[in-house]
C-alpha cells in the first residue's frame, strides 16, 4: 500500500495494494496494524454507504464537539472528494484539498478528526463508503457551505449541484469563526 | 464632537439612532445632512455652518453621496452630473474642511470600487476596478481622500441591513416583507455579496473616528458572503417563512437583458476589521442569524 501526503496536516491519500487476475480482483481496505503504522490509529466505531446521483454534493460536514475522523472510498463511480482544514490552531486552517475516487482507482482519504468533508459525484451514480471513529450525532452535527468563497473549492461541477436543505443553508467559514461554531 | 454628513441617510439614521443620547459617554454627533443646512456642495456654506459648530478636536464621518447606482449609470461619465459632484466635488469639500478644522475623517466608500471578478475574497490591498460609473465616481472619492486628507480611515461598506425596517427597504427587509407577505422572489444564485449589519457599521464608524486610525482602509462587512438566493433561504429557515416562494434567478442571464454593468462576485475579506475589533473590544454579530433575529421586522 502506498501513503501519500498532503498539504493538510494528518490528511493521507492511500492507494491499498490490489490483487488482479482473471477472477476479479482482491484488496485489503482496512488493516488495523498496517494502518495504524501510518498514524491511523484511532478506534473506528462506524461504518456508513451512500448512493447518489450525479451532480449531488454532500457537504461539508464536521461534529463540533466529537468530531469523527473519516476512512473513505468510492466503490462505485467516481467522486470528487474535499477535505476543508477547520482546526483553529493549524497551519492550514481554512485550507482545501480535493481528490478524485473512483471504483477503479480505488483509492482512499483519511480525514482526521478536526476537518469538514464533502464529495460531489462525477459519474452517473456513485457509492460512497466511510468508517468513522466516532458515531454519528444530529445534535453535534455542523455544516460548512460548500461554496464558500472564503475557502474557495473548486467543485467539478460548480453549478446548481443537488443539495440536502441542510447543506444549503451550511454557514459560511468566517461565520464559523466568529460564533466559535467549529 | 462628530460632524456627520449624509446623516438622515441610510447609514446615518442608525447612526443617529445609536449614538445621540445625551447621557453617553460618546462623543456628541451633530447631523450634518441637507435638511440641516449643510450642503457639501456649497462650498462657503458649508465651511460657516460647520465652523460654527466644530470645536478643535471634533471629527467628521462623511456619508453624504449620491448612492442611486442605477442613476448612475444614466449619468455614465457625466462629470458635470450629481453623481460625480456629489461624490467627488463634494468629498474634496469636506476634505478641505477636515483639514482647515484639524479634524480626522472617516470617509465612507463602497465594494462597487471593484470589478467583482475575483472568486477569492477581496482584501483592502487588492487593485480597486470598478466597472460603473457610481464604484469610479467613489474610487475617485477615495484617491481625494488618500491624496488630500491630513488625516483619514476609509471604510468601505457593503448592503448594510437594519435592526428594524426603514423607510427605504434594504435587501434583507424586503426578503422579510415579501416573505411574510406571502409574495414571491427571484433572487440571483449566482452572484456573490456580502451583507452587513448596519449596527457594526455604525459602531465602528465611532470607534474609527475616536481612535483617528490614520491612512488605513478598512473591509467593514458581515462574515458571510453569499449569493442572495442563499440569504434568501436563511432568512426564510429562521423566520419560518415559505421557502418555496423562492425563485432562484441567474444575474448572467439577467446582465443580458440589462445593459447596467453589475459586479457578479463581491465576496469580502474582513480579516483586517475583525482584528481590529477584537483588540478594541468591538462586540460585533457573531452570525447572520443572530444579526437576523435581532432584526425586528415589522409588517406593514
Ligand atoms: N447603502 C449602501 O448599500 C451602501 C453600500 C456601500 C457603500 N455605501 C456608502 O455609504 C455611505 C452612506 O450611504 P447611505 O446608504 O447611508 O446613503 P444615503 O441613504 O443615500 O444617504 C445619503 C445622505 O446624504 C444626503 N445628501 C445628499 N446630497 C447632499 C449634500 N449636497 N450635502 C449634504 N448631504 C447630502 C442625502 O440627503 P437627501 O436624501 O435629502 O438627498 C442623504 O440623506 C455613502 O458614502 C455610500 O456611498 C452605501
Amino acid at each position: 500500500m502506498i501513503v501519500i501526503e498532503t498539504k493538510l496536516s494528518g490528511v493521507l491519500v492511500i492507494e491499498p495494494k490490489v490483487f488482479g487476475d482473471d477472477r476479479g480482483f482482491f484488496l485489503e481496505t482496512f488493516q488495523k496494524q498496517r494502518y495504524a503504522d501510518c498514524d491511523i490509529d484511532l478506534e473506528f466505531v462506524q461504518d456508513n454507504h451512500s448512493h447518489s446521483k450525479k451532480g449531488i454534493l454532500r457537504g461539508m460536514h464536521f461534529q463540533k464537539t466529537k468530531p469523527q475522523g473519516k476512512l473513505v472510498r468510492c466503490v462505485r463511480g467516481e467522486v470528487f472528494d474535499v477535505v476543508v482544514d477547520i482546526n483553529s490552531t493549524s497551519d492550514t486552517f481554512g485550507q482545501w484539498e480535493g481528490f478524485h475516487l473512483t471504483a477503479e482507482n480505488k483509492k482512499q482519504v483519511w480525514v482526521p478528526p478536526g476537518y469538514a468533508h464533502g464529495f460531489q459525484v462525477l459519474s452517473a451514480y456513485a457509492d460512497f463508503e466511510y468508517k468513522c471513529t466516532d458515531y454519528y450525532d444530529p445534535a453535534d452535527e455542523g455544516c460548512l457551505l460548500w461554496n464558500d468563497p472564503a475557502v474557495g473549492i473548486e467543485w467539478p461541477i460548480p453549478n446548481h449541484p443537488v443539495l440536502s436543505e441542510k447543506d444549503q443553508d451550511g454557514l459560511s467559514f468566517g461565520e464559523l469563526v466568529v460564533s466559535d461554531k467549529l | 464632537m462628530i460632524l456627520v454628513t449624509g446623516a438622515r441617510g441610510l447609514i446615518g439614521t442608525r447612526l443617529s439612532e445609536l449614538y445621540t443620547k445625551t447621557d453617553s459617554a460618546e462623543p456628541a454627533l451633530v447631523c450634518a445632512d441637507l435638511l440641516d443646512g449643510f450642503d457639501i456642495l456649497d462650498r462657503e456654506a458649508l465651511f460657516s455652518r460647520a465652523k460654527e459648530v466644530m470645536t478643535p478636536d471634533s471629527m467628521i464621518i462623511h456619508l453624504a453621496a449620491f448612492t442611486d447606482v442605477s442613476g448612475a449609470h444614466n449619468q455614465d461619465s457625466d462629470e458635470g452630473g450629481l453623481c460625480y459632484r456629489l461624490n467627488v466635488e463634494g468629498t474634496r469639500n469636506v476634505v478641505d474642511l477636515a483639514n482647515e478644522l484639524g479634524a480626522h475623517l472617516v470617509h465612507f466608500s463602497t465594494d462597487f470600487v471593484f470589478d467583482g471578478e475575483k472568486s477569492a475574497p477581496y482584501t483592502e490591498v487588492d487593485e480597486p476596478n470598478p466597472i460603473e460609473w457610481y464604484g469610479k465616481t467613489k474610487l475617485i472619492a477615495e484617491e481625494v481622500v488618500r491624496d488630500n486628507a491630513g488625516s483619514w480611515t476609509i471604510m468601505r461598506i457593503a448592503y448594510p441591513y437594519h435592526r428594524v425596517s426603514g423607510v427605504r427597504l434594504d435587501l434583507v427587509s424586503t426578503i422579510r416583507q415579501k416573505l411574510s407577505n406571502g409574495e414571491r422572489l427571484y433572487l440571483f444564485g449566482d452572484q456573490i455579496i456580502t451583507p452587513t449589519f448596519a449596527d457594526d457599521i455604525a459602531q465602528a464608524a465611532i470607534k474609527f473616528s475616536e481612535r483617528r486610525l490614520k491612512g488605513e482602509i478598512f473591509h467593514v462587512m458581515g462574515p458571510a458572503s453569499l449569493s442572495p438566493h442563499q440569504l434568501g433561504a436563511r432568512i426564510a429557515k429562521l423566520d419560518g417563512g415559505d421557502r418555496s416562494l423562492i425563485t432562484e434567478t441567474s444575474l448572467e442571464e439577467y446582465i443580458k437583458k440589462d445593459p447596467r454593468p453589475r459586479q457578479k462576485r463581491l465576496a469580502m475579506d474582513t480579516t483586517k476589521f475583525r482584528t481590529f475589533c477584537q483588540s478594541t473590544g468591538i462586540p460585533l454579530q457573531r452570525d447572520l442569524e443572530e444579526a437576523l433575529g435581532d432584526c425586528r421586522f415589522i409588517p406593514k
